[in-house]
């Protein structure tokens, strides 16, 4: 009997290392309650694809992840409650890379006793489809289908992949001081973000690495600092005393002055952004470029928000 | 009255007996103090408990079955007490001595200490023979102790401490006609002792074969100069002839000779190295004083609100063969606490086991008790803890970790070593102090809170969350360097004149280190260093007398109390070979008048050969110098009261403040969102601003009673300005008088002269400093907007200056805030409050509020990544508000207004919180802080 559990448990040993290791991860989806999304120009391009996709597996459930992030999904996709979306991407990051597989998942909300098969193919490297489909069809017999279904779209893919660092296309120029955002739909529960915001300038590939990762501490830090304490945790009512409620008035904009950096917060409707500054930032600059930066890529066309 | 003594011996020898292997925890203040009311022998945890507590109230609690009826009836205890304890000396005497003999026999494994004490024995023994016979005798007893502890009792009880003094009596006192042997003594020796007859003629032979016991030492006599006389000696032969009140009389009759031999025996005083402490307050009663309850009545309410503070020990005190339930606990308050402290196991070894797996000190914990959340704060010390506990729904856990963490620094403050507190420590003291602090931490109601003080208690408390700092009296620059000057006075000590000629040439004892001055409960200006600022503040924080003295006079007031963590931070410096500091002793001497409180830290020198038991009293020249000190801020000329009250109700006299109402942006509906994205729209905004508005019901009521209060406010002021005006012409009556440029200011007492002709136009120029900041405001502002200039648009709404040197200055006052009277106004200020407490943390500021070991727990920004660059040098918030104009419904009303902290690291720490609108230039806002707004 035990043995049978402790079987049925080493599924999960990936996602428990994943989990552990968390802070380490580029994705934000664990912190903020909202799943991580790639903001690309080719959105529309890809989106029949996927939706094809999901039609082949008889399901109405699909979507695209590049690097573990969103870049397009069926409508229905969409519907799944945040939690299922942060689950969805942390358990597809957490599994090993492979060509295709079959994993049953059960869905909190949506079917929290009945498994689906979640269904996914790795297209490129990073590139990978997804589908949560019924008893049917058979991983096999999908997985014949796939070349031919994104054959056309290998092209669009590797532009697609090569936004990774960055997570926001080329085309949008966001301000030179800004080192690093997170930008929070907490309406629709969509995360974007980005710590690599200007490209490598003759930095090696470690050090690079290392500064992305301290930016990434950094926001994460001042993430949890501002929510909880100014902003509301997205979606949740916080009944704490000692949250944003014990607050009279409501705090719009937030900031933070260090020796190393700066960092500054504005929430406006359901948009939440953190961004952090250079300590070179002139501290009343920083809420102009904080505000614009969030109008340029929330009301761009191919916000993914 | 006989009758029950004899069965109160009998009783007593019974229980002495049965305890003759108990862990018998005493602690006596032998040498307490005259003003003190605290002395008590409050048994171990051992002894009945609950008889015990009934009587400690009562200050009595050593024979706890005996003492039935006899002494409880009496209230004076004062008198009865003592002769109580003298009625039974001779069995304290065995128990203190097989005390002392326990706790020797516990550091016997320290070999060289025991040899230094033999040794300090040794020398004694050179002195006098009997006295090396009872150094070895003791010696060979503790030795055996180890394994035969019932046998130290009979020998322990010879242990003696003997002394010779020659005196040379002052026979020319003598007026002949003294009748009584006590009377002739304190005029030949300046030696009082004790009488027990109380005036009761037929008493007396009752007392016959009792001690004579030095109730005290007049100051300036020859015993005194001696110094080896203490309270609560023996004294047993005269010129080597045994003395007691049967012959008293007669021996000093007889004394002829120029000098004469007292023998005296010096009691073994078990606790604390005694400290001479005084701790007068109103009433007598520091709870009563304060919060206008008793003792117990504050018990009660805190065992209702499930609070408890323990110190819990794992170290098995003895190997005693009767274990009790309690031995754990070293002390518990409120003693009528059941059900946490029957969970004081859980305390323990969480504590202990934390300790022992992680390495590191439990901090707090939570516990969900009767469906109530309890908070629980730790202090680890060794093997011992000292547990908080305090209700979740009435104070938040990092508050009671603060409560905690002050209180502890206080003990290791006063006591240095914070383990022995809790064993030795006078605990009726104890007990009020921790009620004070317990009760100040929830926020109980208190029946001295009175209904003229209502304060923004968001402010308020956001500013006493912090023991260290006290709030800073705004006074304008003349009348601080007034008071800087009378201080400077009395701290040069320049008693000279004041002192008797024998006094004069002995080498001075006492330096005042620093002296700070309060009014009110604000500080008005300190010369103390910022660390002993911070302790001094604590020290009157926690005894709750700052809060006293806001709203009574407190003339009665006067605290001297050691500050031995000083003297042990001397000693940790490690000085050259050779080279042997004198042993300084500090003391904190704090003396009350009207509303003022003047504390003076004090450093005691002690020459080695000085008697380590010497007390260090307060000198009477000392406080009678502070009172006058005092006094001198009251004369005529200074009126200081006057210029405080001033600045606690002018509201005109600080940088002008801005009212929030009057820089609200008004817009239809329509475009409320258009002009939210605009961040300068408020431009125009002061233009059409000019409408009254209240932003929600709760605002309206606010408004209404605020008003009412203004009207009171305004009544009193007028009257005060017709005050003014006298004072005004009386003052340059003084100035024609007193004219002349007299610089020399010896005579501390008397009317300050310096300070006359520069205060005539202090009125006129109070508001100097702030009308040179507004003109930089101006200057610079004037182009822009205009915005942290004087006036009704100003866009500066509020400021806190937190320094923990200066104290903290806040703005507007409390009087300001009542005068504005608006309801936006008080939500802004409240929100502010808030915010600056968020910040506060933030800003890591307060880092150096506790000790090192501490530090990990504070909110530290980053863990990760280095600390040094992500501390947070300034931090702000924008917070907007709308709301329906009251006038036009139509129309909604908006303000936007930043809240920014930022810490300033030179010239020394401090904190700055500044409110000011959001349409405020930057540059302004940059000037503004570099002119710290004003402070």
């Amino acid at each position: 009997m035990r043995t049978r559990e402790y079987e049925n448990m080493t599924v999960c040993f990936q996602l428990v290392d994943f989990l552990l290791q968390q802070a380490a991860s580029p994705l934000f989806s664990d912190l903020t309650a909202a799943v991580d999304v790639l903001m690309v120009s080719e959105a529309s391009v890809l989106q029949p694809f996927i939706e094809a996709l999901a039609e082949a597996a008889e399901s109405p459930y699909g979507c695209l992840l590049v690097g573990g992030r969103i870049v397009v999904a069926t409508d229905r996709w969409w519907v799944l409650t945040a939690r299922e979306l942060t689950l969805l991407s942390t358990l597809l990051m957490s599994l090993p890379e492979c060509s295709a597989r079959d994993v049953p998942v059960y869905l909190p909300h949506g079917s929290p006793t009945v498994p689906h098969r979640l269904l996914t193919f790795e297209l490129l490297r990073n590139v990978m489809a997804c589908v949560i489909c019924g008893p049917s069809p058979p991983l096999s017999e999908l997985e014949r289908e796939i070349g031919r279904f994104w054959m056309p779209a290998v092209e669009t893919l590797k532009s697609v992949r090569k936004t990774l660092p960055r997570n926001i296309p080329h085309s949008i120029e966001v301000d030179a001081n800004i080192l690093g955002f997170i930008l929070i739909n907490t309406s629709t529960h969509r995360c974007l973000n980005s710590v690599s915001l200007i490209g490598a300038s003759g930095r090696g590939q470690g050090e690079e690495q290392a500064c992305q990762e301290k930016r990434r501490a950094v926001l994460r830090s001042f993430y949890t600092m501002v929510v909880g304490s100014y902003f509301n945790r997205g979606g949740e009512k916080s009944g704490e005393s000692s949250g944003p409620s014990e607050l009279s008035h409501q705090p719009t904009d937030t900031y933070i002055v260090c020796s190393g950096h700066k960092c500054y917060a504005h929430t406006s409707g359901k948009y939440q952004i953190f961004v952090l500054f250079a300590a070179k930032t002139p501290t009343f600059a920083m809420r102009s470029v904080t505000h614009k930066t969030l109008n340029l890529v929330v009301k761009d066309k191919s916000s993914p928000l | 009255m006989r009758k029950p003594r004899g069965s109160i011996e009998q009783s007593r020898k019974h229980q002495n007996s049965n305890q003759a292997h108990a862990n018998f925890h005493q602690t006596s203040h032998v040498n307490g103090s005259l003003g003190h009311e605290n002395e008590s022998f409050s048994s171990g945890p051992k002894s009945q408990e609950s008889a015990a507590k009934s009587q400690s109230k009562n200050g009595l609690s050593r024979h706890s079955k005996a003492s039935d009826g006899y002494i409880l009836t009496e209230n004076s205890y004062g008198q009865l007490h003592l002769a109580q304890r003298l009625n039974s000396s001779e069995d304290e005497e065995k128990i203190k001595s097989r005390d002392a003999i326990r706790q020797k026999s516990k550091e016997m494994h320290q070999k060289s200490k025991e040899m230094q004490q033999r040794l300090r024995e040794r020398q004694g023994g050179v002195r006098s023979k009997k006295q090396s016979n009872a150094a070895t005798s003791e010696a060979n007893s503790s030795s055996a102790s180890l394994s035969a502890p019932a046998s130290i009792n009979s020998k322990g009880g010879k242990e003696r401490r003997i002394k010779h003094i020659l005196l040379s009596p002052e026979y020319r006192f003598l007026s002949g006609n003294e009748t009584s042997g006590v009377e002739i003594c304190q005029k030949l020796f300046g030696i009082t002792v004790f009488e027990y007859s109380n005036g009761k003629a037929d008493r007396q032979h009752v007392y016959r074969d009792r001690k004579l016991v030095v109730q005290g030492v007049i100051e300036g006599s020859k015993a005194f100069l001696s110094g080896n006389i203490s309270r609560g000696d023996m004294l047993i032969r005269i010129n080597d002839v045994d003395v007691s009140w049967r012959n008293f009389t007669q021996l000093l009759k007889a004394q002829h000779k120029r000098e004469v031999r007292l023998t005296f025996q010096s009691p073994k005083i078990i606790g604390p190295k005694s400290s001479y402490t005084v701790l007068q307050v109103p009433e007598a009663d520091l709870c009563l004083a304060t919060l206008g309850k008793r003792l117990a009545h504050i018990q009660e309410e805190l065992i209702h609100c499930n609070c408890v503070a323990m110190y819990l020990t794992l170290t098995q005190a003895t190997n005693d063969t009767e274990l009790d339930q309690m031995e754990d606990v070293v002390y518990a308050f409120p003693p009528g606490e059941e059900v946490l402290t029957a969970l004081r196991g859980l305390f323990i070894t969480l504590s202990s086991a934390l300790m022992d797996v992680v390495g590191q000190p439990a901090i707090r914990s939570h516990l969900q008790l009767n469906n109530s959340e309890v908070h629980v704060a730790y202090k680890q010390c060794g093997r011992d803890v000292l547990v908080f506990v305090m209700p979740g729904n009435r104070i938040s856990a990092s508050s009671l970790e603060n409560v905690l963490n002050s209180f502890s620094s206080l003990l290791v403050l006063l006591f240095g070593d914070f383990q022995s507190v809790f064993q030795d420590c006078d605990r009726v003291w104890l007990d009020k102090l921790i009620a004070l602090m317990f009760h100040c931490a929830l926020q109980l109601p208190s029946s001295r809170l009175q209904s003229g003080l209502v304060q923004y208690p968001r402010l308020a408390s956001m500013l006493t969350s912090n023991p260290y700092s006290v709030r800073l009296l705004g006074l304008p620059n003349k009348d601080k360097l007034l008071c800087d000057e009378i201080l400077n006075e009395f701290e040069s000590m320049d008693f000279d004149d004041y002192l008797n000629d024998a006094e004069l040439f002995l080498r001075r004892k006492y330096v005042i280190r620093g002296t700070s001055l309060y009014y009110k409960g604000l500080l008005i200006t300190t010369h103390l260093q910022e660390e002993q600022q911070r302790d001094v503040n604590l020290f009157l924080n926690c005894h709750n007398l700052l809060s006293l003295s806001s709203w009574q006079e407190v003339n009665q007031v006067f605290v001297w109390h050691e500050f031995k963590q000083y003297a042990s931070q001397n000693t940790r410096i490690s000085f050259p070979v050779g080279y042997k500091p004198c042993v300084t002793r500090s003391f904190l001497m704090v003396v009350g008048l009207h509303y003022y409180y003047l504390a003076v830290l004090i450093d005691a020198g002690w020459s080695p050969h000085d008697s380590q038991d010497q007390q260090a009293r307060p000198l009477p020249l000392l406080v009678d110098q502070g009172r006058a000190t005092l006094e001198q801020l009251q004369t005529d000329e200074v009126h200081m009261s006057q210029c405080c009250e001033e600045s606690l109700t002018n509201t005109n006299l600080d940088v002008a403040l801005g009212n929030p109402d009057h820089l609200c942006v008004h817009h239809s509906p329509r475009n409320r969102l258009a002009s939210r994205d605009l961040a300068a729209s408020s431009k125009s905004s002061s233009s059409n601003a000019k409408l009254p508005l209240t932003s929600t019901k709760m605002a309206n009521d606010a408004q209404v009673f605020a008003r009412s209060k203004s009207v009171d406010r305004m009544d009193e002021r007028d009257f005060s300005s017709q005050q003014e005006a006298n004072l005004m012409m009386r003052r340059h009556g003084s100035k024609h008088s007193y004219g002349s440029n007299d610089s020399g200011g010896s005579g501390s007492s008397g009317p300050s002269k310096q300070s006359k002709g520069s205060r005539v136009s202090s009125t006129t120029d109070l508001t100097s400093i702030s009308r040179s900041l507004s003109v930089v405001y101006i200057d610079k502002g004037m182009a822009t907007i205009g915005r942290l200039t004087r006036g009704h648009d100003n866009g500066l709404f509020s400021y806190v200056h937190l320094d923990d040197n200066a104290g903290i200055l806040v703005a507007p006052t409390d009087s300001q805030v009542l005068e504005q009277h608006s309801g936006l106004q008080a939500e802004v200020l409240d929100n502010f409050a808030v915010a600056c407490h968020r910040l506060k943390c933030f800003l890591n500021f307060s880092s150096k509020d506790f000790e090192d070991g501490d530090e990990k727990t504070k909110a530290t920004f980053l863990s990760c990544v280095d600390r040094k660059e992500t501390s947070i040098k300034e931090a702000g918030t924008l917070f907007s508000c709308s709301f329906q104009s009251s006038h036009d419904k139509r129309q909604i009303c908006s303000l936007s207004y930043w809240v920014v902290g930022r810490v300033v690291e030179s010239p020394r720490p401090q904190l700055l919180f500044v409110c000011f609108h959001e349409s405020a230039d930057q540059c302004m806002v940059e000037t503004a802080f570099s002119l710290g707004f004003g402070t």
